[in-house]
């Protein structure tokens, strides 16, 4: 009997997982550092998130210039490629191993990868409906705003007429703009919290400019309809989620769970590879975004979901740099791991050690996470009473990293502590 | 043989209800050369209680002595072994440990292992506390006993349903989906005129397998005092991340008023918490409610506090169609040509197969002329998948033979465009996004949908040659999407 069709086994120096801003800016440096990196991609079309967006507000830091997320990707897409970076589209990654193996599958077959370095950049997803136990029937109409992105740009489809949104993040704002003008009504925009998540500039100019309405303060406590969507039962409620005043009905016949992101994290917990849950599960990793297991590496936001794309974009370049490192110097093993830890008004931060290779290190950008949400915000560094480093913030919120860039001192003992004080929101 | 009446009616059995038990029925009596048709009022089989249970396949050991259900349980667990592999539907013995958390529930272990005797589950075995701990890991330390229950398993109901109907369809029944049933004719002639809102079929013996619409139906065919009261029951499921803690079914111990909130593991790798027990008035409330998923959470928790923090990834509700006797409805009028197949609750799944025998048997006793339970049938196209099997995409000669099955579009099951293509061409063609995800678990997974829906959108509309404006996640009144964007169809891509 012929020899059955078997499992191909090819050798990489690098492969990076994930084609969007965080891989393919890694990618791109790689390449450019001389190293031929791989970028394994599941879609058919590579970019990642922004290539399902068509609203501007992507490529400012890359490109110097406003550009919708269409384009943002496609110049993403094409700069990899004169780099020489190569692109496998339409494959999905199966299974990794912490030794570096990575099995994939592409209707051209099923392919085993031996990587000296392994990027991980599969990005972040919206939290569906499902997760945030919202009671009610199931009818549809019920979306994330991914889904509806995605049926928009790609099928020319809207979700359908009458809409609310659950949600006040970028994404969420900007979503109630381009289906507005797109020819649906926006009933409502909802958010439990009593602040807006996104920023002022976009409210005024998703929501405030096309006179939808956001109702801040709001929470979603029912969908309605036994087959499509008829409406959403919202409860008033205060900083504590304790209902305010009497629930009612708005009628819609679509509802968008809208924000919330967490990170893309299956193949993180199927390889082990030890994770942080105070990121929502995305990998621990060091200042190069080295995780736990060595040669593995991980950025953009499957680390800190969900920040904007061009900050994804310069964490690709930035891991890139850790990438070439381990592969031009190895690293023993014995290096010191200074931890680095949340401390009062801080919910994560990342990267969450410090790796000293030597007595220096280059200076550490930290993307921190306040919690709860606080104006005037002083962000502190802090190594057994000594202060490494801080930053001043306007406004910090949960669900978007503020930046926090130090010159470490030297190698200590002691964790290093990020601390925020600020004014309560709202 | 020749079919014993002429064609002076649509069929000689008419099934209402494409539910587990109706389905089994209707595979049952394909086995003759009879006309069997299969009435739904949903798209897709197996929409109402049989969509949304626990997915156990029980031995019987818990039921009351000397009750059908008690028989039909037992038998039924029995067939579903040997017919399984034939179906392709998964069975996973995992076993089951009722737990006693106090001094007073371990008295009652003594109890349930009698009764478990009675019922001839002969295996069971009472467990210390370290026996339990050992077994089930994550079990309530305060545990000071259980009941092992080793034959009590896990299958999967959607798989199940969908098996059955395939191969009674393939063996010549005729399934009516998206038929209400509105009103039951006694013609003159003798045979049954079924009215539905869209048209009215004929038959000769009318059975009754509608689950909690059975005393609707039961009235209307004449046979008064059947009464289904609906109980609802809400359930969780965990993401894959739990199994590894569930080896096996964790039980509580049960209480006069419900058998109460069971963790089990499911045959796709979840774990499922609930159902809570909730006598509703509404037949269509299938609402899941903050209240419900608390108890559900709590009641599971109380048995494994080890998953607190493990990812609940999705709930849903459903309807037990219980009757008060507290045992099943069979009954078969000969003089009225009228069987009932009734009150089936949380078990139905477990004894589907013994109840379509149990309704064949009363048919040869009224003198019809059926072939035995054991005449053969037609087999069905085999699945590419069933919940617990490699995921074809991770298989190389598949791929290989067919590139769909390496286009992954469901990230987080592996669901590939072949499965999608597979699910809409079977024998009981997937319409609807639902039976979709009942067949493939695409979009079942911890996303949920964000990064496949559209995607597979667009392979059931190719599939199925309708625009996906034209698609429905449930039936007619559940469109997916809305109106296309004007000007259509600006950055179509794939």
């Amino acid at each position: 009997m012929a020899e059955g069709p078997v499992i191909a086994e090819r050798e990489v120096d690098v492969l990076v997982i994930g084609a969007g801003p965080a891989g393919l800016g890694a990618a791109t440096r790689l390449a450019e550092l001389g190293v031929a990196p791989l970028v394994l991609d599941r879609e058919p079309v590579p970019g990642g998130l922004p290539a399902q967006c068509e609203h501007p507000g992507f490529g400012l830091w890359a490109f110097r210039r406003l550009m919708v997320g269409r384009e943002f990707a496609a110049r993403l897409v094409e700069r990899a490629g004169r780099a020489g970076v190569r692109i496998e589209s339409e494959t999905t990654v199966l299974e990794v191993t912490p030794e570096r193996t990575v099995l994939a599958v592409s209707p051209s077959g099923l392919v085993r990868y031996r990587a000296q370095a392994l990027l991980l950049a599969t990005g972040c997803r919206e939290r569906p409906r499902s997760t945030r136990l919202v009671p009610g029937p199931r009818p549809s109409g019920v979306f994330n705003t991914g889904v509806v992105q995605r049926l928009h740009t790609f099928l020319g489809l809207l979700p359908g007429w009458d809409v609310v949104i659950v949600g006040s993040d970028d994404i969420s704002l900007v979503a109630a703009r381009t289906l507005a003008r797109a020819g649906c009504r926006i009933a409502a925009v909802v958010e439990e919290r009593p602040y807006r998540q996104g920023y002022l500039a976009n409210e005024w100019w998703s929501l405030r400019s096309l006179r939808i309405p956001l109702r801040l303060g709001h929470r979603v406590s029912r969908v309605l309809g036994d087959w499509r969507v008829r409406g959403v039962e919202v409860v008033p409620c205060d900083a504590e989620g304790r209902q305010t005043a009497e629930s009612y009905e708005i009628p819609c016949d679509t509802v968008i769970f809208s924000g919330e992101f967490v990170p893309e994290a299956t193949l993180v917990a199927q390889a082990r590879i030890p994770s942080d849950p105070r990121t929502g599960g995305g990998p621990l990793v060091d200042q190069d975004f080295q995780t736990e297991l060595p040669g593995i590496f991980a950025c953009g936001n499957l680390v800190h979901a969900a920040d904007p794309a061009d900050y994804a974009l310069a964490d690709g370049e930035r891991a890139a740099l850790g990438v070439w490192r381990y592969l031009s110097s190895p690293p023993t093993g014995n290096e010191r791991v200074q931890q680095v830890l949340p401390g009062t008004g801080v919910r994560a931060v990342v990267p969450q050690r410090l790796r000293w290779y030597g007595e220096r290190l280059d200076p550490v950008t930290l993307a921190v996470r306040v919690e709860p949400a606080q104006r005037a915000v002083r962000l502190r560094a802090v190594v057994s009473g000594t202060r490494w480093g801080q930053a001043f913030a306007p406004a910090a919120k949960p669900h978007r990293s503020v930046y926090l860039r130090l010159r470490p001192e030297g190698p200590v003992d002691a964790p290093l502590t990020v601390e925020a004080r600020g004014w309560p929101f709202a | 043989m020749v079919s014993v009446v002429t064609a002076a009616c649509d069929y000689d059995y008419l099934v209402v209800g494409a539910g587990v038990i109706g389905c089994a029925i209707a595979r049952e009596l394909v086995r003759s050369p009879v006309r069997v048709g299969v009435v739904e009022q949903a798209w897709d089989v197996g929409e109402g209680a049989s969509k949304a249970n626990s997915s156990l396949l029980h031995t019987g050991f818990d039921a009351k002595p000397g009750t059908r259900e008690a028989r039909l349980v037992t038998e039924g667990w029995r067939l579903w072994q040997r017919e399984a592999p034939e179906l392709d539907v998964p069975i996973l013995r995992t076993g089951a440990v009722m737990l006693a958390l106090d001094e007073e529930q371990a008295r009652e272990l003594e109890r349930w292992r009698r009764n478990a005797f009675e019922n001839g589950v002969t295996d069971v075995e009472l467990l210390t506390r370290d026996q339990v701990l050992a077994l089930a890991p994550a079990a309530n330390p305060s545990v000071v006993g259980g009941l092992l229950v080793p034959r009590e398993s896990v299958t999967c109901t959607f798989t199940a349903t969908v098996a059955l109907a395939e191969q009674a369809a393939v063996n010549g029944a005729v399934f009516h989906f998206g038929h209400r049933v509105t009103g039951v004719d006694r013609s003159p002639d003798g045979f049954y005129r079924v009215l539905t809102d869209r048209g009215q079929i004929t038959t000769r013996w009318l059975i009754d397998a509608a689950g909690l619409w059975a005393d609707e139906i039961a009235r209307w065919a004449g046979a008064d005092g059947l009464v289904i009261a609906p109980r609802k029951g809400e359930f969780l499921v965990l993401d894959k991340s739990a199994r590894a803690k569930v080896p096996l079914i964790h039980l509580p111990v049960p209480t006069p008023i419900s058998k109460g909130i069971l963790v089990a593991p499911t045959a796709n790798g979840n774990v499922l918490l609930g159902p809570t027990a909730e006598d509703v008035s509404d037949k269509r409330d299938l609402a899941v409610t903050a209240s419900g998923l608390q108890r559900a959470r709590e009641g599971a928790l109380r048995l494994a506090p080890a998953l607190a923090d493990e990812p609940v990834i999705a709930t849903y509700a459903g309807l037990r169609p219980a009757s008060p006797a507290g045992d099943y409805v069979i009954e078969i009028h000969p003089r009225h040509r009228l069987v009932l197949a009734a009150g089936i609750r949380s078990t139905g799944l477990s004894s589907a197969p013994a109840v379509a025998r149990e309704v064949v048997r009363g048919l040869l006793e009224a003198g019809e002329p059926l072939a035995s339970s054991e005449s053969p049938l037609r087999p069905r196209p085999r699945r590419r998948w069933v919940p617990g099997l490699p995921r074809p995409c991770s298989r190389p000669e598949l791929v290989a033979a067919d590139p769909a099955y390496g286009r992954v579009l469901c990230l987080c099951e592996l669901v590939s465009e072949g499965e999608i293509r597979d699910a809409v061409r079977a024998p009981i063609p997937a319409t609807t996004l639902d039976a979709v995800k009942k067949r493939t678990w695409a979009m079942a997974g911890r996303c949920q949908g964000f990064y496949c829906t559209a995607a597979i959108l667009q392979v059931m509309s190719r599939e199925l040659r309708i625009p996906v404006t034209g698609l429905t996640k449930s039936g007619p009144g559940s469109p997916v999407v809305g109106p296309p964007v004007e000007p259509p169809g600006r950055h179509r891509h794939g």
